[in-house]
């Protein structure tokens, strides 16, 4: 990393210059903050939340060592294994070791900061291996040669047309113009990468200590066949992302992808426990979590504990001004934004990044949306102090600052410093009554005017009305009587107690509910009165998308009449899978989601593989809150499954352009079949 | 004008000025508008002659020990008075929000430092949320809109305190701003340490300010008003510019701020 002085304001210029940048940028930040404007306007008891989430990250954090300790312990009674790495250069050798072992060759990759922040690609492909970026935005960087320059969007600063090119060049044949067909491109390239990986490497948005799962949340799927598909499964994860608790998972769920992209929920959250079961048809032979430090236990015990709170949701960096208008790259490393300006000092140096800190006008929106309020401006001050005590900051602004205590802790002296000041500001000004350039502040005045003073300060003139007073304080509080005491605002630490987390209340029928969010998620649905019409049901469809009379079908539907000719399999999913008919085993009214288990009538890989997915769950398994059905879960014999996945319509991209597209690399098509007993003969309208 | 909750016979609270350095150097104006409006609601105004700066420039650079004899030097100047008022969100957030923070640690202080943040307020929130006034007698013949100061808005809640008064002013025409909650650039010392963006966040707030069809712009800061103004006349833009003080008082006279 190169971040000196000149290096950052090199970049800030370079990228305030660049027109395609400001066009992407614009449109990304106005995309993210209308989006999450309107989720917070709808539900204003996700403030509240916010609160819970800040004292349940402090609490972990208190703790953090125990809580480490039973994350590890679930992992290993899954059959998992955690690895400890101290700093990146372990974190590195011990994935590099792994996939030295299993004899990997070929890697493919879901999207983690914390690799990016280890330098994990470089060290990868150094060793010969063969490694892909699966998520759409880190595959475009990685055929750039490029880093991200956004941590949720990472190539948030390409344009199709730039897409395009690149995907011309990498890809050959004929150059694709639309969203959907570069999507598709990804998509059919990537599709062979994920059947022939050795080892897939995801990050964690969240580790649970209850179950030892890792959990991830994506848009694509790509992180589900990375982690699915590969014999090897590593996880990359900072040690600050355990919690304990399913519970306070939901918790950060509910605002994660609220704050990120302004959506209820994201297409996929997936648990990861531990490695394939014997009784699994699919899912990996291996798993292993990477514990990374890296300055965290440093951070934990000092002034910038509350930044262990992060939860990676590019909430700052969307309405960081700065960030809007030079983007993720000119931070020089890869956290950019108000989170990497505190991050990275404290990871890499305070004076290798000097300007971080201080490039951020402490206009606190960062603050105001940030899920875990992160006191982020604080923090940046006290950096700011760090590099006044260490003496890293310039001697000008430190002799500046000599001067100025000087004379404003003299009254007299600065009230005449500010009387000299008037007059030659005023005569500078002149009748135009503003200074073009003046000496010595050209950073004011290259591009503006300093507005001229009229040449009398305040003080004068207020001396001249009688109304200073030299400081007299007993004679002034003895004759006149104090105001009543102003209202304080009482800090409630209300999210201290162990009381269960506030949930997201809703009044509504469930199933109502249900139907309605599923429908939000661009999931189609249908009713039906029995079991026995599924098969029916399912050849409309497959007549419908023109399919092939042929699908993996979860064990448990496989006694059902299914039509004569039909191609029916139960194993998992391989590559030219087309459609794939799933029971689920609930669903969750609060945000239309379905939830889909790894058992050996329903693979995994059925849901991530084909394009088409038509679901099945009884109305009498929709459920009000997750964490219902966390208490199912627990009730059922083997506990957690391997693999736990809330689907919440079908797979989807944004990557390219802030526009959504459907199967990314999941199912574009996501059909429900909801089993409903009760309906009478007539109304079968979904 | 009226002060509803007190009446007029008692002798009003003795309201501290405080003379911000931008303020008392650049228009001076924003500062004998603030003692009309503070003496019309019926307060007693001292400008308190041992005041120099609020500390917020050592503050944000990181000079925690200057910041500290500052705070401490306002303490002493203004703790006698019933309360202290100023026309500047940005200083007043640091009065009310950062003294008690940067004196946490000093017994001889601390308390102090609490006592005055207590009771210190910027004036548009002095006068509407602590004294109820409710109206101001004054005419402004201008379709303006106003930019909300990033510190008065998120650490102080200024927001409606302004534009309830000054829907009373007569002839004046309020046009909201797009993106009122982002920041135009000036951040104190970041407007000359990081020139170029800076240009570009205060570029991006005039081009709202152009949408409106506005003729004049207000704000509460005289930090954001001169960057603005500043930048509005290197663009050769007949925009005029005041602070809310100076068209709430009906001094807002001639071309306004840098011009």
């Amino acid at each position: 990393m190169e971040n000196t002085r000149s290096a950052f304001r090199a970049r800030a210029v370079q990228a305030l210059g660049d027109a395609t940048l400001r066009q992407a940028l614009d449109q990304a930040r106005e995309g993210f903050v209308a989006k999450r404007a309107a989720r917070f306007a709808e539900l204003p008891e996700l403030e509240g939340l916010r609160d819970a989430a800040a004292a349940l990250k402090d609490r972990v954090l208190d703790r953090l060592d125990e809580h480490l300790e039973r994350y590890e312990a679930a992992v290993v009674a899954a059959g998992g294994q955690v690895h400890r790495a101290r700093d990146a250069a372990e974190a590195r050798a011990i994935v590099l070791a792994i996939c030295k072992a299993a004899g990997a060759r070929r890697i493919t990759k879901g999207k983690s900061m914390v690799s990016e922040e280890i330098g994990l690609n470089d060290a990868l492909v150094a060793a010969g291996l063969d490694l892909v970026e699966t998520d759409l935005g880190e595959y475009i960087i990685q055929l750039a040669g490029e880093t991200p320059s956004h941590i949720i969007a990472p190539a948030v600063h390409k344009t199709r047309e730039q897409v395009a090119d690149l995907f011309a060049r990498s890809h050959g044949g004929p150059r694709k113009s639309t969203i959907a067909e570069l999507v598709g491109e990804a998509r059919h390239v990537l599709r062979e990468r994920y059947f022939q990986a050795d080892v897939g490497i995801t990050g964690a948005n969240i580790l649970i200590a209850e179950t030892g799962s890792s959990l991830i949340v994506t848009n694509e799927g790509n992180g589900d066949l990375t982690q699915t598909l590969a014999p090897v499964h590593i996880v990359t994860a900072g040690i600050e992302r355990v919690v304990p608790t399913l519970e306070d998972a939901t918790l950060v769920l509910r605002l994660l992808a609220r704050s990120a992209t302004g959506q209820e929920t994201t297409a996929y959250t997936t648990f990861s426990t531990g490695p394939r079961r014997p009784e699994d048809l699919d899912g990996p032979t291996a798993y292993h979590v990477v514990l990374l430090d890296n300055g965290r236990s440093r951070m934990r015990d000092g002034p910038y504990r509350a930044m262990l709170r992060c939860i990676r949701c590019g909430a700052c960096l969307n309405h960081c001004p700065v960030y809007g208008a030079i983007g993720g790259h000119a931070y020089g490393w890869v956290y950019p934004g108000p989170m990497g300006s505190v991050l990275t000092p404290l990871i890499k140096g305070l004076d290798t990044a000097y300007d971080l800190p201080n490039a951020c006008t402490l206009n606190g929106r960062c603050a105001a949306v940030c899920p875990v309020k992160i006191p982020l401006p604080e923090l940046l001050r006290h950096l700011r102090h760090q590099q006044h005590l260490a003496a890293i900051s310039p001697p000008r602004q430190r002799a500046a600052l000599v001067l100025w205590r000087a004379a404003a802790t003299r009254p007299w002296l600065y009230h005449a410093l500010e009387r000299l000041g008037a007059r030659l500001l005023a005569w500078l000004g002149g009748r135009a009554g503003r200074i073009r350039h003046l000496p010595g502040a050209r950073g004011w005045t290259a591009e503006r005017d300093l507005p001229a003073p009229t040449g009398h300060t305040f003080l004068e003139l207020a001396r001249r009305q009688g109304l200073t007073h030299g400081h007299d304080r007993r004679a002034v509080s003895d004759e006149h009587a104090t105001m009543p005491a102003v209202d304080r605002a009482v800090c409630a630490d209300a999210g201290c107690s162990n009381a269960p987390h506030p949930r997201l209340w809703f009044d509504e029928d469930p199933s109502v509910r249900f139907i309605a969010h599923f429908k939000g998620h661009a999931g189609t649905l249908e009713r039906l009165s029995s079991r026995a019409e599924i098969p029916a049901a399912v050849e409309r469809l497959r007549v419908a998308w023109g399919l092939p009379a042929r699908a993996a079908v979860g064990a448990d539907l496989g006694a059902l009449s299914w039509p004569a000719g039909w191609d029916i399999h139960h194993g998992p999913a391989g590559i030219s899978e087309t459609l794939a008919v799933t029971p689920a085993f609930a669903g969750i009214a609060e945000t239309g989601t379905l939830m889909l288990i790894a058992a050996p009538g329903s693979p995994t890989t059925h849901n991530f593989v084909p394009d088409n997915q038509i679901l099945v769950l009884e109305m009498d398994r929709i459920l009000r809150h997750p964490e219902d059905a966390w208490a199912m879960l627990r009730r059922r014999e083997g506990g957690m499954p391997r693999a736990v996945n809330l689907v919440s319509g079908p797979s989807r991209t944004a990557d390219i352009e802030q526009t959504i597209q459907l199967g990314a690399h999941g199912p574009g098509r996501l059909h429900l079949l909801l089993i409903d007993r009760s309906m009478a003969d007539g109304d079968r309208s979904g | 004008m009226s002060v509803t909750d007190a009446p007029p016979s008692t002798p009003g609270p003795l309201v501290g000025l405080f003379a911000t350095c931008l303020m008392n150097l650049f228009r001076p104006q924003v500062g004998l508008a603030t003692v009309k409006l503070l003496e019309d609601a019926g307060c007693r105004v001292l400008v308190p002659s041992a005041q120099t700066c609020c500390g917020q420039p050592g503050y944000n650079s990181g000079d925690l020990e200057s910041a500290r004899a500052l705070a401490r030097q306002v303490i002493a100047a203004f703790e006698g008075c019933d309360a202290l008022v100023g026309p500047s969100g940005s200083c007043l957030a640091t009065i009310r929000h950062d003294y008690p923070v940067l004196l946490d640690a000093d017994p001889a202080w601390r308390e102090r430092a609490h006592a005055l943040a207590a009771k210190s307020w910027e004036l548009t929130a002095f006068l509407v949320d602590h004294l109820r006034l409710q109206r101001v007698e004054s005419v402004f013949d201008a379709v303006v809109t106003y930019h909300d100061s990033c510190s008065g808005l998120r650490s102080l809640g200024i927001k409606g305190q302004p534009r309830t008064l000054l829907a009373t002013v007569a002839g004046l025409e309020l046009r909201e701003l797009a993106d009122a909650e982002v920041c135009c650039g000036f951040g104190g010392t970041f407007s000359v340490k990081y020139p170029e963006i800076s240009v570009r966040l205060v570029d991006d707030k005039i081009a709202h300010i152009r949408a409106t069809g506005a003729d004049t712009l207000l704000g509460g800061d005289l930090g954001c008003l001169l960057n603005i103004a500043g930048r509005l006349r290197r663009l050769g833009s007949p925009m005029r510019v005041f602070h809310v003080a100076e068209v709430l008082a009906g001094l807002a006279e001639g071309p306004g701020i840098g011009a």
